[in-house]
């Protein structure tokens, strides 16, 4: 299976970036047989878009066709996008290799709603 | 006989000036007031009205009929809008309030898989005050169509004017120069750009004026408070006397026009010294359509 994570970096070792649309790259994780079998990192180019970067965001997500996407702050059109198109989403904070790992143990709860208001992430630095 | 108040810059006058217009054409005529300012509209409040909703605005957004639907995916590729968003071999997912309804999708869709439906954006209120029909449009929070807004509240302004019998209708524009202002001006007899004796209104001025010319629209300055800066006041009537365009009207600012904000009356009503300076710029505005 595929996953997407939101990062501030293009490694394991990066932290995931709290804000979806306007994180700085996405880490697509291919896992096969509950290891780690490949790792890309994706440059968000939605990330300074003035408006709608959730949605672009999506977009970006959807042509990996991942299963699920791993993020802290989604807005409602990001998540009604992938509601939509059947890719879970999951909450996760800290280290990208910590959230794989719980990700891959079943330990990260499925949110069922978006977790942040609409432009939330707009003009906002990685914190 | 249509006039839009415009003007460019936000706070100089726009809405007082077509008030006071309004209430002082109602005397002898029977007058429509049309606040086009969709995003945010006031006159009523100024006028004391209690709005009454008449109808809501729609506008066109995209159905997909998954029967037809062969998941190609041409329907997100051509969506400026980014609405659309495609997943290979799934059906596309659908960002609704971002949508304009400019119908791109169900062109691009080779198996006619889409048809229109609609989404609301906006409603459209009435009210009468002061013998002056009000007609009013406002733009649903999220959305962001403010021109179709005005557009589809000059249409029902238009049916209403036809039952009411109106004769004169006075369309009071937002700030600015985008969609929502041309589609208030669109259509008028005249247009009245009022502005304000500072650099930043007398630019905005220009640029409405280059659109009244543009669409070929008749079209007078009103100097609003011209009295707080006497010096950049000559500056506008030398450059509208420099461009041929006539000064229709000077109104001397008062703390009456505070008053009449608070007390949501129309100026000429607080202090009726101003009902000649308005008489007067419709006598103006009366000549030049002769």
């Amino acid at each position: 299976m595929k996953v997407a994570i939101s990062s501030t970096g293009q490694t394991l070792e990066s932290d995931i970036d709290t804000r979806f649309g306007r994180c700085s790259y996405f880490l697509i994780i291919e896992i096969e047989e509950n290891k780690i079998k490949e790792v890309r990192a994706v440059e968000n180019t939605a990330a300074a878009q003035a408006g709608g970067a959730g949605i672009t965001a999506g977009q970006i997500i959807a042509d990996q066709e991942v299963d699920a996407v791993i993020t802290v702050n989604m807005g409602p059109r990001a998540f009604d996008v992938f509601n939509q198109l059947d890719i879970k989403v999951y909450q996760a904070e800290g280290k990208i290799k910590d959230a794989i790992q719980n990700f891959i143990d079943g330990k990260l709860e499925q949110t069922n709603t978006a977790t942040g208001p609409q432009h939330m992430g707009m003009g906002r630095k990685e914190q | 006989m249509k006039i839009a108040i415009s003007g460019g810059k936000g706070g100089t006058g726009k809405s007082t000036t077509a008030i006071a217009l309004a209430v002082e054409f109602a005397r002898d005529k029977k007058t429509m007031l049309v606040d086009a300012d969709a995003e945010c509209p006031n006159d009523h409040l100024l006028l004391s009205i209690e709005r009454q909703k008449d109808s809501d605005v729609h506008s066109l957004i995209p159905k997909w009929d998954n029967n037809k639907c062969i998941k190609c995916g041409k329907c997100a590729s051509i969506c400026k809008q980014n609405a659309i968003v495609f997943a290979k071999g799934k059906y596309p997912a659908f960002v609704k309030d971002v949508c304009i309804g400019c119908k791109a999708c169900i062109v691009a869709c080779p198996t006619g898989a889409i048809s229109e439906s609609k989404k609301v954006i906006g409603t459209i209120y009435t009210g009468k005050n002061y013998n002056v029909n009000l007609v009013l449009g406002e733009l649903k929070l999220g959305e962001l169509a403010s021109g179709e807004v005005v557009s589809q509240l000059r249409t029902r302004s238009d049916e209403i004017s036809k039952e009411l019998e109106t004769e004169v209708m006075l369309i009071d524009s937002a700030a600015g120069i985008g969609c929502p202002v041309i589609a208030s001006l669109v259509g008028t007899d005249y247009v009245v750009a009022v502005t304000e004796p500072t650099p930043s209104a007398m630019h905005d001025l220009k640029r409405v004026l280059y659109l009244a010319n543009h669409f070929g629209i008749k079209h007078g300055i009103v100097i609003n408070k011209f009295n707080l800066a006497d010096k950049f006041c000559e500056k506008i009537e030398s450059f509208a006397k420099k461009e041929g365009i006539p000064i229709i009207g000077k109104i001397p600012y008062h703390k009456d026009f505070v008053k009449s904000t608070i007390e949501m009356k129309p100026i000429t009503e607080i202090n009726s010294e101003y009902r000649i300076i308005f008489q007067n710029i419709i006598k103006k505005i009366k000549d030049s359509l002769k």
